[in-house]
């Protein structure tokens, strides 16, 4: 708009310098004309050249080209004919066209840099000719339509492909992001959805119950549903939020059918998730949770409809077994977007204890949590090796004192651990890791001419070396649990790699970890958005990847013991508010 | 016109302001040379920092347009050429091609200098493609007759020398602040500088890599000239020539001679 209305002004000027020239006349006046020309020109530098904005452009080279007329009316008839062609353009595309919606070009341009740099194409059987087809015309689908959100999902939809927890489309405006999040995980029906570990689906995190997620709440999250989630409420949700609650639906109540079909019979659909899952056995724990978003007639990830011309969305048919054992059926109204109570129900399985990373926190007396969200100690260490030593220090002169004062079990809390320095990670398993030398991660040879990374006639990534570190074993006579969950990803992967192989270590979680851990790189995607994946290959000693998963979607970290998730663990964790997996630990497996 | 070319062109070959600007501009293209290729191999200062190839090239399109079309302003030189029975036009296109082609022409010379003199001293490297940043550097001439012709434009309004050299200079001020303040224009061929900035740009892929002392970062770049460019470059350039040209003629037409 600033242009339009700097373009008026200089539009008025000439007008003026016209008649003034007209009256007093003065040959310099007339350069004025060259400022359409200069606008047109600064424009296009910071803009870029836009196809729509032609008529303005020719314009601009026209008019000050008219100053070599004789005839001072041609001259004023094509100054005016042409600066009103200006002005329609300027204001047309201003008032209509807002912005360019390029999501098409966006993606072309992302994927041929991925597509070239990906370094697990082969492992994971990825075809980049049949992705190109797919997705190219849904996102020339989202420029037609202008579509911030549909190209959104689309992204999520192709990088859920990949089944790669490194792969990734982010926006980078908190605002827009979640925005756009609100409007792609379906609408809020009053529950979520989990499997249990009998294969039975139970509602968890009921409107109405004290712990659970409420439309009501103010409280605030992380990462800042809540502060809109307002804005997305049906004008009828407050009077109808406690439908579920008043029907005997509570938490752990059986859900046999959502909108006439099982449950597990729209895993098909679930093509995107808030955050990938590559294990297949981890998906499907979380997919449930995803169907409570999904309205009467409606697709996976639709919302809320703006016009409530038919009953789309409008509300969920529940069958459920009430507590009687009987079968009951219910329209389960939408009360708004579902995205924070997926984040809330997500968040409550999978976080870990809330303390500050690398702290300690007492149980009982014998044993203790030692809480890993994050592999990253300090910035000054972050990717230097010889930087840890204080680290070291501090965490040894802990283990000892909790060994001295008879302390016989760490938890090591690596619930939602989201990745890091992988020097962190073997600085600190070098401390419970047996006495000696081990090896950490095998460094892939790369082509310095090129930056990518050499394989060899086999495919295999060619070695150049191997990273090792040293075990000082100081936890020898004691158990340690790791305990790891679906969000524990990328250096999180690393540490269960390397820790899990160690005698005392015992892995533990609700489900595995996420199995992505080459290392990640990432590219801007048009303005606002960026796209992460995996760009440097985490090997073994013969070139084979590691840890990630391959074609089969099975989990390749170590892994020794599910925690089942049952009745009691949801009452547990919707109900009471109890951290439930380090309950189960204490109790049943020190 | 032949005549009134020609008579420039002898008044120039005496000028020895221009052997001197020359000389000082050729000196600061040696030393920015040296002192930037020690760190690198010369392919290695093109692709991290290629302003280096036309920033005190752009100082000397600048000055040297001034010097030229504006030097017969202040002496009567050209009411003397009227009226030896020159028509405007001829005085207009003969000023202006000789500015816009001795410009340019001393411009893009300077340009080569850290190619020609860092090669020897450094050698190219293995960062970029000999052969295509060769060709980039050739289309170096398209973008600098265009900064040449607009400065022209501007001399016949202006009228003085001195104020030419002045509103060169700034351009060539300008031209490293431009490319810091809106570094996402250079995309565009739209302003020479830019153009210029983009025909020494490279798509560039950065990565990493684990080694037992830490990170280790590596940088390789496409030297090859992407066609769009080549022909962007060529197609802006010519029309914006023609452009300035016959704006510099609709400005003088009808103004006073000095």
């Amino acid at each position: 708009m600033f242009y339009c209305f700097l373009e008026l002004m200089i539009i008025l000027a000439l007008l003026i310098a016209t008649f003034i020239n007209e009256k007093y006349p003065f040959d310099k006046i007339r350069v004025i004309y060259i400022a359409p020309l200069l606008l047109t020109i600064m424009r296009v530098v910071v803009n870029g050249f836009e196809i729509k904005y032609l008529p303005a452009y020719v314009s601009s080279i026209v008019i000050p080209l008219g100053m070599m007329l004789d005839k001072t009316i041609v001259r004023k008839i094509i100054a005016v004919a042409f600066m009103l062609i200006i002005l329609v353009t300027v204001f047309a595309n201003a008032l209509f066209v807002e912005k360019s919606y390029d999501y098409d070009r966006q993606f072309d341009e992302a994927f041929t840099t991925m597509r070239e740099h990906y370094v697990l194409t082969e492992e994971k059987g990825i075809d980049w000719d049949y992705l190109y087809d797919k997705y190219l015309p849904q996102f020339e689908t989202a420029s037609r339509h202008r579509n911030g959100v549909e190209n959104y999902k689309t992204w999520l939809k192709f990088t859920n492909e990949f089944y790669d927890g490194h792969t990734a489309f982010l926006i980078e405006k908190e605002s827009v992001a979640n925005k756009y999040a609100m409007q792609s995980f379906g609408n809020d029906y009053g529950l979520s959805i989990v499997r249990l570990s009998t294969g039975e689906y139970v509602a968890v995190n009921v409107e109405g119950y004290d712990n659970s997620y409420s439309i009501e709440s103010d409280e605030e999250d992380l990462v800042g549903f809540y502060k809109i989630k307002d804005n997305y409420l049906t004008a009828e949700a407050d009077e109808v939020a406690d439908t579920l609650k008043n029907a005997g639906i509570k938490n752990g109540t059986v859900i046999i059918k959502w909108n006439g079909k099982s449950i597990d019979e729209y895993y098909d659909d679930i093509t995107y998730q808030y955050f990938a899952t590559p294990v297949k056995e981890n998906e499907d724990f979380f997919n449930p949770m995803y169907v409570a978003g999904i309205g009467i007639n409606m697709e996976y990830g639709e919302s809320l409809p703006r016009t409530r011309q038919s009953d789309k969305g409008e509300y969920a048919l529940i069958t459920y077994i009430d507590d009687n054992g009987n079968e009951q059926e219910i329209k389960a109204p939408c009360l708004g977007a579902y995205m924070p109570r997926l984040y809330d129900t997500i968040s409550k399985i999978d976080g870990g204890v809330n303390i500050t990373n690398l702290t300690w926190k007492c149980v009982d007396e014998e044993t203790v949590i030692l809480r890993i969200s994050m592999m990253a100690y300090d910035t000054q260490s972050y990717g230097d090796p010889s930087l840890y030593t204080d680290m070291v220090t501090k965490l040894r002169g802990q283990v000892n004192a909790y060994k001295e004062s008879g302390y016989k079990n760490i938890i090591i809390d690596m619930r939602q651990n989201c990745g890091g320095d992988p020097f962190f990670v073997q600085n600190v398993a070098g401390v419970f890791a047996p006495i000696g030398e081990h090896k950490n991660t095998h460094i892939a040879t790369i082509n310095e001419n090129t930056a990518t990374f050499e394989r060899d006639e086999n495919g295999k990534y060619a070695v150049d070396g191997v990273l090792t570190y040293e075990g000082e074993d100081a936890w020898h006579d004691g158990n340690i649990i790791l305990l790891v969950n679906a969000e524990c990803v990328s250096a999180g992967d690393d540490m269960t790699y390397l820790m899990g192989e160690y005698p005392n270590v015992k892995v533990m979680g609700i489900t595995k970890t996420n199995s992505s851990c080459q290392a990640v790189t990432g590219i801007a995607v048009g303005d606002e958005g960026y796209l992460s994946f995996s760009a440097v290959p985490n090997i073994d000693e013969n070139g084979d990847v590691v840890i990630d998963t391959l074609t089969d979607r099975e989990g390749r970290t170590p892994f020794d013991e599910y925690i089942p998730f049952d009745k009691n663990s949801v009452i547990s964790i919707f109900d009471k508010g109890e951290d439930y997996q380090i309950n189960y630990i204490v109790e049943n497996a020190l | 016109m032949k005549n009134i070319i020609r008579s420039i062109l002898y008044e120039l070959i005496r000028t020895k302001l221009i052997y001197i600007l020359f000389a000082i501009f050729a000196l600061m293209m040696v030393l920015v040379t040296v002192f930037n290729g020690e760190d690198t191999c010369i392919s290695g200062l093109y692709l991290t920092d290629s302003s280096v190839t036309f920033t005190f090239p752009i100082f000397m399109v600048g000055t040297a347009v001034g010097i030229i079309s504006c030097a017969d302003m202040k002496d009567k030189v050209g009411n003397y050429e009227i009226l030896n029975g020159h028509s405007r036009l001829q005085y207009y296109l003969a000023r202006f091609i000789c500015s816009v082609t001795v410009a340019s022409l001393l411009g893009y010379i300077l340009s080569f200098i850290p190619m020609v003199l860092g090669m020897p001293i450094f050698g190219w490297g293995t960062k970029l493609d000999f052969e295509c940043v060769f060709v980039r550097h050739i289309l170096y001439i398209f973008p600098f007759i265009r900064l040449a012709s607009f400065l022209a434009c501007i001399s016949f309004l202006v009228k003085n020398s001195f104020a030419m050299i002045a509103i060169g200079s700034a351009v060539g001020l300008s031209t490293p602040m431009l490319l810091e303040f809106f570094p996402d224009a250079s995309d565009s061929v739209i302003l020479s500088i830019y153009n210029l900035k983009h025909l020494m740009s490279f798509e560039t892929w950065e990565i990493y890599n684990l080694s037992s002392s830490g990170i280790d970062r590596y940088r390789s770049a496409v030297s090859s000239l992407p066609a769009n460019l080549t022909v962007s470059t060529m197609v802006v350039s010519l029309v914006m020539i023609i452009a300035y040209l016959l704006i510099g003629y609709a400005l003088f037409r009808r103004s006073d001679l000095s």
